[in-house]
């Protein structure tokens, strides 16, 4: 699956090119996450702007692909959509990811 | 909308299950549901299908899902029958969300689907018939969830 990265001031922006992160494509996912983020340490904003729907085995994908990160990393999340948002909020992981609206807001809030 | 239903049937794989949810949000939009609706029954669709795959056909490694949708006095039904195991104990999970103030590397990775098809539906209901496994759910028009 393609994923396009960028770098956006001292943050690594990862934005899945797929409209949903489901079943089908969780493995590879995690496998181009990794590969992905390989260079850490720093800060991974992953941008969901282009996802329209996810379900319980993409969000353990993206959960798996924070912890594959360790310590020395942080991942936050921009660009949800109403339906991934509300998965995010139903199984509370809402708690364990920042959450902003875009990537820019991602970005300029980076210092907090 | 009034009097819309739907029959489907598929393989209990990643792709079929992907493929059959597409088509359900596509013979929902042409009968324009609200999308908030729409959304609510492919959420919970795509748990239930997933955990068909996962673990009632689990050994079997392959089957068939079969689901029939009827819109009805503001609500909508679905009835998904599948040949593969028994749920265990006859029952539905609980639906318990694992616990996520927990260290990073103990973060869950799953154990959210029956949360989420517990609380996006507005009925649930479970029966083993004749070899089969007979699950049925509701979806309120307006339920707000």
């Amino acid at each position: 699956m393609e994923l396009d990265t960028k770098q956006n001031g001292d943050a690594h922006v990862v934005t899945p090119m797929v409209a949903r992160i489901d079943a089908a494509i969780a493995i590879q996912f995690k496998d181009a996450m990794r590969a992905a983020t390989a260079d850490g340490p720093g800060r991974i904003i992953l941008n969901l702007d282009q996802v329209t729907f996810i379900d319980s085995s993409g969000l353990g994908a993206i959960v798996s692909a924070m912890k594959n990160l360790g310590s020395g990393c942080k991942m936050d999340l921009a660009g949800l959509n109403p339906d991934v948002d509300k998965v995010f909020r139903l199984t509370r992981m809402d708690t364990v990811f920042k959450i902003f609206p875009d990537v820019d807001t991602a970005t300029t809030r980076a210092a907090v | 909308m009034p009097g819309w239903n739907l029959q489907i049937s598929f393989d209990a794989n990643d792709l079929a299950i992907r493929g059959a949810l597409q088509a359900v949000r596509k013979s929902m939009q042409t009968a324009s549901f609200e999308p908030e609706l729409m959304s609510r029954v492919e959420m919970v669709l795509a748990e239930l299908f997933n955990n068909i795959a996962e673990h009632a056909y689990a050994e079997a490694g392959k089957g068939e899902v079969r689901a029939s949708f009827a819109e009805d006095m503001g609500c909508v039904t679905v009835a998904v029958h599948d040949r593969g195991q028994q749920m265990p104990g006859g029952m539905l999970p609980d639906g318990r969300l694992p616990d996520t103030n927990v260290p990073l590397d103990d973060l869950p990775e799953g154990g959210f689907g029956w949360h989420i098809i517990r609380t996006q539906s507005d009925f649930l209901t479970y029966a083993r018939e004749s070899g089969s496994n007979v699950t049925k759910l509701r979806f309120d028009l307006s339920s707000g969830k």
